[in-house]
C-alpha cells in the first residue's frame, strides 16, 4: 500500500488511527499489538506471501538478539551468534536481491550460461534487514534488550518506515513504544497531520511533476547520446525528483507517526545546501548515514588509523552504501564515485589545515563555491544511480560534459535571431525537453525550493516533530514556522487538496526496491 | 487558534474542497464513465473523451455487456456504427457499442476481444483487420491489467478530471468527438481539410518505402499484376495465431463474426498495386481465410469479408470540398461502414464487396483486376490524379 493512494488516506489510515487511540485508552500493550497487525497488513496489502518472509526474519531475528543477550559478555559463542545470525540475514538479503545480479556477472566474466529465474525482491527488504541487523549488533555490545515479542514486531514492521526508512535503531524507538512520551495529543495530531500534508505534496504535485522529465532523458539516453541542454535539464529533473519523493516520503512517514504520539529521526536536512560532500552526507538519507557509520565504518577502523587506511574505510563504507541501493554496477559505481568525492574532500581538508587555512572555508565566495561545487558533484552522480546501465550513464554524463554537442531549442529557430543562429552553423533539437520553458521552469522553481527555504523540520520545529532537530532552526520563533493558525490552515487545506488531486495515477516511490 | 480548532478547520476545509470537486467531476463525467447525468449545454458533449478511452471502453462493455461489437482500430472506430440495424435489433432492446481504439495495433485488439468474451456475452461482433499485418497470439496480461483496473478515484479527485471536467463545461460548443456507443467522428465535420490530410498520409506511405521502389522510380506505371502463386497452406503461420485462437473462441462462444480487410480509398490502393504490393493482399486474404475455415470448418460463425475495388464509394473525388465519405486515405465514415455491414449481414446489396473463401481467392483477385481495367478505362483521369501524387510527394522530399 502506497502513502500517496486512495485506499490508505481514507480507508486504513483513518481505521489504523481509530483503532490504536481507542485501545490506547485501555491498555498500551494492546494499542502497540494493533499497530503492529495493522503494519503486516499494511505490508502484505502488496503481496500476502511476503507476510511470511518478514515474520519469519522478525521472528529469526528477535530470537537471536534475545539469546545474544542472555549469553555472557566477551564470550566466543556470542560472538559467533552475532556473526552467524548476521550471515543469515545478508544471505538473505543477498538471495532476493543479489543473486541474479552475481550470476550475471559470473556469466558476463566466465562465459558462462548460469540462469537463475527472476527472483522478486520483497518490499522494503533492505530496511528491514539494515534494522534487524543494527539490533543484533546493539545486544551484542549490550545496549539492546528485548524480551517482548510485540513491541520487537512493531518496532521492524511499523508501517511509516517499514518499505522506505527512516532506519530505526531499537533505543530510540523502544520507549516510545512502551509508555506514552507525554505530548499533547492535539498538539501532535495537528503537526503530524499537516507534515504529512507537506510531504505528500513534495511527492505528488513536485517529484511526480518533474518526474516525465527526468523519465524523457533516461529513455531516450538508452539508445541515442543526449546534448548538452537535454543531459542538464534531464539530470536535474532527477536530481530534484529524488529529493522530493524521498524527502517527500520521509515527512509523510515523520507525519503519520506523530499521531500515533511516536517520533522517528529525521531522515534529510536540506542536502543541497551542503557546503562540502561530507556535509551533504550528514543531510542526505541521515539514518542510512548513521548505520553505515556506526556499523560499517567504525567497525573498519574509522579514522582512528593511517591515513591511507581511513581513505580506504571511506571508500568501502560508500561503495557497500551503493550497493545496498541495488544489484546493478551503476550503483556500485555511484558508491564508489561518492567514496572518492570523501576521500578527495577529507585530503583536501587536511591539506588546507596543513597550509594554515583552517578545514572549512571561511569567505562567502568560498563557501558558495564549495556548495556549487557540491551540488554539481552531486547531480554527476544521481546520473549513475539513475541510469540502467553504464553505457546509458556515460551517454548522459558525456552530454553533460558537452561531448555529445551542443542543439539549442527548435523554438528558437524561427524568427530573425533563429534564422541568423542556425546561418551561423548553430543545430536546433526537437527534443521535448527542450519544448518551451517547462522544465526550465520547474527546475527553477525546485531549486528555488530546496536551496533557498527553510525546510519542514525547520518549518516544524516548534513542535519538535521528529527525535532530533534540524540544523538551521533558529532560536526564536519566526513568522514562517508552522503553528495553528488560521493562516496556516488555509495554506493546508490548499497543499493538501492539491496533493490529493495529483496523486492521479498510482506512482510508486523511488525507494520502493531498495 | 488551538491545535483542535486548527485540526477541524483543516479536516473540514479538506474535505469540503474534496467533495465539491469530486462532486463537479462527477456531475460533468467528463471521461464519459457514469453516463448518468447528461445536460446539452453542460456536459453533452465530451472532448476529453478521447484522451481516455482506452481506460474508460473496456469498463463500459464489462458494465453494459452489449450485444453487439465492434472491435479493430480507428478505422473500425470511425467507419462502424455500433446501432446499425444489422449489428443490433432494437425490437429486442440490443444494445451495441464500438470498442474500437485509435490507433490500436492488433495486440490490442486481441486482447480487447478476448477482455470482451470475458466480461459481456455478445452475440454478434465485427472485427476489423488490416491484411498483410501479424495477427499474432499475445500475452494480454498487461492489456488485461490496463483494461481492469481504472482507477475511479482518479476519476473524481485528479487534477487531469478537474482540468477535464472544466474543458468539458466550456467545450460545449464544440463538436462532439464520439457517439454515446463509441463510434468515433474523428475529423469529419473539417470537409475542407480532407484534401490536405489525404495528400500528407499519402505522403507518409510513399516515404516509408524504399527509394527503388518502382512506384516512386515509375511514377506513371499502371502496375501490370505479377503472377498470383500462392503457397499451399496446411498449418497456421505464428503471425496469425493470434487470429487463430481469437476465432476458436468466438465459435465457442457461438458469436456471430465478421473479420473484415479494411478497404482503404482506391488511389491509396492503387499505390500497393504501382509500388509492387498487389499480392500482399491476396496472400494475407487467403491466409486468413484459411485460418478461420480450419477452426471453424462449415462457415458457420465467422466470416472473412473484402470490398476493396471501384465501387462508386471508394473512389470519391478527393476535391474541391465535396468529399463526403472518406476523412484521408484510409478513415472512411460511417456511411460507408454502414453500406459495409448491410452487405455483410445479409442485408446489403450483391456485387458490392465478397466474402472471402479460400478456394475463391484467386477468382476474387481477377474480377479486381478486370474491374480495375474496367474502370482506368471509363476513368482517364484517375491515373493522372494519382500520379499527381507521387509527383508531389517526390518533389516535397
Amino acid at each position: 500500500m502506497l502513502f500517496n493512494s486512495y485506499e490508505f488516506l481514507f480507508l486504513y489510515l483513518p481505521a489504523v488511527l481509530a483503532g490504536f487511540h481507542g485501545l490506547v485508552r485501555y491498555r498500551r500493550d494492546f494499542a502497540i499489538a494493533w499497530l503492529g497487525l495493522a503494519s503486516l497488513f499494511f505490508y502484505g496489502w502488496w503481496n500476502p506471501a511476503y507476510v511470511l518472509l518478514l515474520l519469519a526474519s522478525i521472528g529469526f531475528n528477535f530470537l537471536a538478539g534475545r539469546r545474544i543477550s542472555l549469553m555472557p559478555e566477551r564470550s566466543g559463542a556470542r560472538k559467533g551468534l552475532l556473526a552467524g545470525a548476521i550471515a543469515a540475514d545478508l544471505a538473505l538479503l543477498g538471495y532476493y536481491k543479489y543473486a541474479n545480479f552475481f550470476v550475471r556477472a559470473v556469466n558476463d566474466l566466465a562465459g558462462t550460461h548460469w540462469g537463475l529465474e527472476e527472483i522478486v525482491l520483497p518490499l522494503g527488504i533492505s530496511f528491514f534487514t539494515f534494522t534487524q541487523i543494527a539490533f543484533l549488533v546493539d545486544a551484542y555490545r549490550g545496549r539492546a534488550r528485548e524480551y517482548r515479542f510485540a513491541p520487537y514486531l512493531l518496532f521492524v514492521t511499523y508501517f511509516p518506515h517499514l518499505i522506505a526508512g527512516p532506519i530505526l535503531h531499537h533505543g530510540e524507538m523502544m520507549p516510545q513504544f512502551s509508555k506514552d512520551q507525554g505530548g499533547r495529543i492535539a498538539d501532535d495530531f495537528a503537526a503530524g497531520f499537516t507534515l504529512f500534508l507537506f510531504g505528500l505534496f513534495k511527492k505528488t504535485v513536485l517529484a511526480d511533476g518533474i518526474a516525465p522529465h527526468a523519465q524523457q532523458l533516461f529513455t531516450a539516453a538508452q539508445s541515442q547520446p543526449p546534448m548538452f541542454l537535454e543531459s542538464w535539464i534531464g539530470a536535474l529533473a532527477y536530481t530534484f525528483q529524488l529529493y522530493f519523493d524521498f524527502s517527500g516520503y520521509s515527512d509523510m512517514a515523520i507525519g503519520l507517526s506523530l499521531l500515533f504520539g511516536i517520533r522517528l529521526p529525521i531522515n534529510f536536512d536540506s542536502p543541497y545546501k551542503a557546503a562540502d560532500i561530507a556535509d551533504f552526507w550528514r543531510r542526505w538519507h541521515m539514518t542510512l548515514s548513521r548505520f553505515l557509520r556506526d556499523y560499517l565504518y567504525i567497525p573498519l577502523g574509522g579514522n582512528r588509523c593511517p591515513a591511507w587506511r581511513h581513505s580506504l574505510n571511506l571508500f568501502l563504507t560508500m561503495l557497500l552504501g551503493g550497493f545496498w541501493h541495488g544489484a546493478n554496477w551503476t550503483y556500485l559505481a555511484w558508491g564508489a564515485l561518492h567514496g572518492a568525492y570523501l576521500v578527495i574532500n577529507h585530503d583536501w581538508r587536511v591539506l588546507r589545515v596543513r597550509l594554515g587555512f583552517g578545514a572549512d572555508p571561511v569567505s562567502r565566495p568560498a563557501r558558495w563555491a564549495g556548495r556549487l561545487l557540491t551540488f554539481l558533484a552531486v547531480v554527476f552522480g544521481w546520473v549513475l544511480f539513475r541510469a540502467d546501465s553504464l553505457a546509458t550513464a556515460g551517454n548522459i554524463l558525456r552530454g553533460m560534459l558537452g561531448l555529445n554537442g551542443l542543439a539549442l531549442p527548435a523554438g528558437l529557430k524561427h524568427g530573425p535571431l533563429g534564422e541568423r543562429l542556425a546561418a551561423e552553423g548553430w543545430t536546433f533539437s526537437e527534443s521535448p525537453l527542450l519544448h518551451g520553458a517547462g522544465p526550465a521552469l520547474w527546475i527553477a522553481a525546485l531549486l528555488l525550493v530546496s536551496m533557498g527555504m527553510p525546510n519542514t523540520n525547520e518549518i516544524f520545529a516548534r513542535f519538535r516533530p521528529s527525535l532530533n532537530m534540524a540544523r538551521g532552526v533558529p532560536p526564536e520563533a519566526r513568522f514562517w514556522q508552522w503553528r495553528p493558525a488560521p493562516a496556516w490552515a488555509l495554506l493546508s487545506v490548499v497543499v493538501g487538496v492539491a496533493a490529493v488531486c495529483s496523486i492521479s495515477e498510482l506512482s510508486e516511490f523511488i525507494y520502493f526496491q531498495f | 487558534m488551538d491545535s483542535g480548532a486548527y485540526l477541524k478547520t483543516v479536516w473540514i476545509g479538506i474535505f469540503a474542497l474534496l467533495a465539491a470537486l469530486a462532486g463537479f467531476c462527477r456531475l460533468v463525467d467528463p471521461f464519459w464513465y457514469y453516463r448518468e447525468v447528461s445536460i446539452p449545454g453542460f456536459n453533452a458533449v465530451k472532448p476529453e473523451f478521447k484522451r481516455y478511452e482506452r481506460h474508460v471502453k473496456p469498463q463500459i462493455v464489462r458494465r453494459e455487456r452489449p450485444q453487439a461489437l465492434v472491435f479493430g482500430n480507428s478505422y473500425a472506430e470511425i467507419g462502424f456504427d455500433p446501432l446499425h440495424p444489422a449489428l443490433t435489433r432494437p425490437d429486442r432492446n440490443e444494445r451495441g457499442y464500438n470498442f474500437g481504439l485509435a490507433g490500436a495495433d492488433w495486440e490490442r485488439v486481441y486482447c480487447s476481444a478476448r477482455f470482451a468474451l470475458e466480461h459481456a456475452a455478445p452475440k454478434r461482433v465485427v472485427i476489423g483487420f488490416q491484411p498483410g499485418h501479424p495477427l499474432r497470439a499475445v500475452d494480454c496480461g498487461i492489456f488485461f491489467a490496463e483494461m481492469e483496473h481504472l482507477p475511479v478515484g482518479a476519476l473524481l479527485l485528479s487534477g487531469k478530471a478537474i482540468k477535464a471536467s472544466i474543458r468539458t463545461v466550456r467545450g460545449q460548443r464544440k463538436q462532439p468527438t464520439h457517439t454515446a456507443e463509441g463510434m468515433f467522428y474523428y475529423t469529419r465535420f473539417e470537409i475542407d481539410e480532407v484534401e490536405r490530410r489525404f495528400r500528407a498520409d499519402f505522403s507518409r506511405y510513399l516515404g516509408n518505402l524504399k527509394p527503388d521502389a518502382p512506384c516512386l522510380l515509375e511514377p506513371l506505371a499502371t502496375g501490370v499484376p505479377p503472377d498470383f502463386d500462392p503457397p499451399k497452406g496446411e498449418g497456421i503461420p505464428a503471425d496469425l495465431a493470434g487470429l487463430h485462437d481469437l476465432v476458436g473462441r468466438l465459435v465457442r462462444a457461438g458469436v456471430e463474426t465478421r473479420l473484415v480487410a479494411y478497404p482503404v480509398h482506391a488511389l491509396r490502393a492503387e499505390a500497393d498495386i504501382a509500388c509492387g504490393f498487389v499480392n500482399l493482399r491476396w496472400d494475407a486474404l487467403l491466409s486468413v481465410a484459411r485460418a478461420v475455415r480450419k477452426t471453424d470448418p462449415e462457415g458457420r460463425w465467422v466470416e472473412v469479408w473484402d470490398f476493396q475495388g471501384y465501387d462508386p464509394d471508394l473512389v470519391e473525388p478527393i476535391r474541391d470540398n465535396q468529399t463526403r465519405l472518406w476523412q484521408d486515405v484510409g478513415h472512411f465514415n460511417y456511411e460507408v461502414g454502414n453500406r459495409l455491414l448491410d452487405r455483410m449481414f445479409g442485408r446489403g446489396e450483391e456485387g458490392f464487396g465478397s466474402r472471402v473463401e479460400p478456394a475463391v481467392v484467386p477468382a476474387l483477385r481477377d474480377a479486381f483486376f478486370r474491374d480495375r481495367a474496367a474502370f482506368l478505362a471509363s476513368h482517364p483521369g484517375f491515373m493522372s490524379e494519382f500520379a499527381g501524387l507521387i509527383d508531389s510527394f517526390r518533389h516535397t522530399r
